[in-house]
């Protein structure tokens, strides 16, 4: 038996990254680890920006190496768990040269999408 | 991190170098965790090939506030996991779900890694929206 079809409209995605205020950010350090952050995140018309601590090793590997991975999900219950696993590349901006307080922004240019919604399923 | 069931972020390292993560829900026991996935999944052949994780372990009354932690899965006993995913957790996961996991963990379709803890970074919140 196939597996049911939970993927969201693109329509559906946006709007769940829309309202999503914080996310999980993830990439490859220098070593080979894998490594992540949860940051504040913002969507506006189709481009994704997280901010990160200045003092957030993240923002040094993703300057390294852009390629990112960025989870945002919901779930008020369990037939309401909704998310979304953008891949793309990080651009790294800010932070550090002028001002150990300023926050690192990250602009993510989303390649590829997968979703999830577990209204889909049958119950 | 203290014992029970929580909301966390896996990433794991694909074959050809880049990241990928997932939403789970981890039973956190002894300083490891553990957590199921079906064994045909993309996750558990990433996690065969490449046994190094970095989890972000959500805090239960703070979604703002995630403990990162470091370390290498290996699959552990199934039978015993479907035992302890009893318990309040993040989530009021139905009892038909519950049953149709632990079906499929005694069946062998699912199966449990644990992720020993090797480093971890203390819980820090996101700052505030700018």
């Amino acid at each position: 038996m196939s597996r049911p079809d939970i993927s969201m409209s693109r329509g559906e995605v946006d709007a769940l990254l829309g309202r999503c205020d914080v996310l999980a950010m993830g990439t490859i350090g220098a070593d080979g680890w894998p490594t992540a952050t949860l940051a504040r995140c913002s969507y506006h018309d189709g481009a994704l920006r997280a901010t990160v601590d200045p003092d957030d090793p993240i923002a040094g590997e993703l300057a390294r190496d852009g390629r990112v991975c960025c989870l945002a999900d919901e779930h008020e219950s369990y037939y309401e768990i909704r998310g979304v696993i953008a891949h793309g590349r990080a651009t790294v901006h800010g932070g550090g040269a002028i001002d150990d307080d300023v926050d690192i922004h990250v602009d993510i240019h989303v390649d590829r999408v997968t979703s999830f919604d577990f209204g889909r399923l049958p119950h | 991190m203290d014992d029970g069931i929580a909301a966390m972020y896996l990433f794991v390292r694909r074959p050809d170098g880049s990241p990928i993560g997932y939403p789970m829900t981890g039973v956190m026991r002894c300083g490891s965790i553990e957590f199921t996935t079906y064994r045909k999944s993309a996750k558990a052949r990433y996690l065969l090939s490449d046994d190094r994780v970095c989890c972000i372990v959500v805090d239960a009354d703070d979604p703002t506030r995630g403990t990162a932690v470091w370390g290498h899965a290996e699959p552990t006993d199934a039978a015993a996991f479907a035992d302890r995913t009893r318990g309040d957790g993040p989530i009021d996961v139905p009892a038909a779900v519950r049953d149709t996991v632990r079906d499929r963990l005694l069946t062998d379709k699912r199966m449990v890694f644990r992720v020993r803890v090797d480093a971890s970074r203390p819980a820090r919140r996101v700052g505030a929206a700018s």
